[in-house]
């Protein structure tokens, strides 16, 4: 793996990159070490349209109900000079409360979108459980494929492209197996499952405008 | 010696005298034949060549004094086959010897002629004229030969089928059909006069002559007796000839071809007879006129059965792309509909922390766009 700051090569159980002295603590003054709410969109450079929103939340909603485990959340936003977007997708991963079944493991499935469209730059980060899962030549060719479409403006697509790619990357390595609704939960005392609102799966693009 | 008889005294002086004539060095001149005597060999024989006893070719002498007169020069020789002196007889009467003594039309089974049969038209520029040696022999055909056929283009089998069936058509029609087969790289130009075709024949009586190149059936040409020509539709014989060459495509097999287009033309004859009743008559007629140019007969009906041919393949082209396209879109669909309830499950595996990070240790990479 590598330091988010200065891509310097990083082994196990080193607390701070022997290169730079990067560390999770080093971001703290910088953003805090609070827990965060984030959701999987989060738009604060308002790139996305309601269009591309809508149609981002079913690939999210699809990835989402295809790894029960992993979430892909994206982030949209201007980052500060002095921060780079793979170190605000070390911070978010690392800070971030979403929205997923395993606790225990929590974000270790987690997979970071960081778009800076002022610096015109992206970064996927990538949690403990499914950093194995790419190679750095996938990685590669994942970012350029999201940043082709973000150099044309198409933010939605951008996201698209990488979250499926992220999605085709990940089911050659798990193993698949039957899905079973869990409907344990009573219905009628107004509680809802930590990802209660996904949509069956989606058949089709046509299905996008019609459902959010 | 006293004779009793004068007479046999005369044929004994008769047979000192011939006995002297081969001692003065002289050859007995061979008998010399008088015409009516060769017209009767003509008719009795029925053609010099049509057993294939002869040598066929142009070399075919035309005069039965010069073949018996000069020996035969060409053709197989036995001695060209046998020249070794091997005294085994058992090869000799393996059934590859019988081969010498059997004419080439029998030899060139259907099956053969059929294995060398083209596949496609013969182009324009491979179009050679007929050689004046095959007008020669096709004029030497006796009136009563309706199947004309200098270069035994057909089997013994297809060429007696093919005799009895036009005896039988000029048994009971007034106009007389007669077939002449050419090869399927030959044509007969329009300069070419056909007069002389069947010993003339053709210019005595009500006569339909069709050339036919075997194995090319929309390059048939028909020619008929002026007097026809004149009193008949060019409706009509377009019509015939377009039906004819319907009823040869419906075989592939050249001969075939040629006996359905002969069969269906002879109908049609009768047809045209019975249409004119007792008006054509041949008194004073004195050339054929053609029916239909190739022009009619070979681009209309050939361009249509390829503009068919052609809107099949288009047709099942379409088909076999509509199918795949059907299966791709079902494998597609099946594929999301056999995923759609199906999840991946990863594996957890147990890693180390790194930089301080909780859930994530620096795994992922970033660009520039």
């Amino acid at each position: 793996m590598k330091c988010p700051r200065c891509t310097a090569h990083v082994t196990p159980l080193e607390r701070a990159c022997t290169t730079c002295g990067f560390s999770a603590t080093t971001l703290h003054p910088l953003l805090g070490n609070q827990w965060i709410r984030l959701e999987r969109i989060t738009d604060a450079a308002h790139c996305l349209r309601l269009e591309d929103t809508r149609q981002t939340e079913v690939v999210l909603d699809d990835f989402e109900r295809s790894f029960p485990q992993a979430f892909f959340a994206t982030y949209l936003g201007a980052i500060p000079n002095d921060l780079s977007p793979a170190e605000v997708g070390f911070w978010l991963l690392n800070q971030g409360a979403f929205n997923t079944h395993s606790l225990h493991k929590r974000n270790d499935f987690g997979i970071v979108l960081v778009v800076d469209p002022s610096a015109k730059a992206v970064s996927i980060s990538l949690g403990y459980a499914v950093e194995a899962c790419f190679s750095e030549r996938t990685l590669s060719k994942i970012l350029h494929a999201s940043g082709a479409h973000l150099s044309a403006g198409r933010y939605g697509k951008a996201i698209e492209t990488a979250c499926l790619s992220c999605a085709r990357q990940l089911k050659r390595l798990a193993q698949s197996s039957q899905w079973t609704p869990d409907h344990n939960l009573s219905q009628g005392m107004g509680l809802e499952p930590l990802r209660g609102g996904h949509r069956p799966a989606s058949h089709s693009r046509a299905g996008v405008s019609h459902d959010a | 010696m006293k004779y009793r008889n004068p007479a046999l005294l005369f044929i004994f002086a008769a047979s000192l005298q011939a006995q002297d004539d081969p001692a003065s060095g002289e050859i007995l001149p061979l008998p010399r034949w008088s015409k009516e005597e060769l017209q009767s060999f003509r008719d009795n024989m029925g053609g010099l060549n049509t057993t294939s006893v002869l040598p066929p070719g142009s070399s075919a002498p035309t005069d039965i004094n010069e073949l018996l007169l000069n020996p035969v020069t060409s053709g197989p020789r036995l001695d060209h086959h046998f020249n070794h002196f091997e005294s085994q007889i058992s090869p000799r009467l393996q059934p590859e010897g019988m081969r010498f003594f059997l004419p080439e039309s029998i030899l060139a089974s259907p099956d053969n002629r059929q294995m060398v049969s083209k596949s496609g038209p013969t182009p324009l520029s491979s179009l050679h004229q007929v050689t004046p040696e095959f007008l020669a022999s096709a004029s030497l055909a006796l009136p009563g030969e309706y199947l004309i056929d200098p270069n035994q283009l057909l089997s013994e089998m297809h060429q007696q089928e093919m005799v009895r069936f036009l005896e039988f058509h000029a048994r009971d029609a007034r106009i007389r059909l007669y077939v002449m087969v050419i090869p399927h790289d030959r044509r007969i130009s329009d300069d070419t006069s056909l007069d002389a075709v069947a010993s003339g024949a053709l210019l005595k009586n009500d006569s339909c002559l069709l050339v036919f190149p075997l194995g090319e059936p929309w390059r048939a040409r028909l020619f008929v007796s002026k007097g026809i020509h004149d009193q008949t539709s060019s409706a009509f014989l377009d019509e015939t000839l377009q039906a004819c060459l319907r009823e040869a495509f419906q075989s592939s097999e050249e001969h075939d071809q040629l006996k359905r287009y002969a069969v269906h033309l002879s109908t049609r004859l009768f047809w045209l007879q019975k249409a004119l009743g007792g008006r054509a008559s041949t008194a004073g007629n004195s050339e054929l006129a053609e029916v239909l140019a190739e022009k009619t007969s070979d681009p209309g009906v050939t361009s249509a059965s390829m503009s068919v041919r052609v809107a099949w393949t288009i047709f099942v082209a379409l088909l076999v792309m509509g199918f795949i396209g059907s299966l791709a879109l079902w494998f597609r669909h099946y594929r999301k509909t056999k995923h759609r309830d199906r999840v991946w499950i990863l594996a957890e595996p147990e890693t180390l922390p790194r930089l301080g990070g909780a859930f994530t240790g620096g795994g992922g990479g970033m660009i520039r766009y």
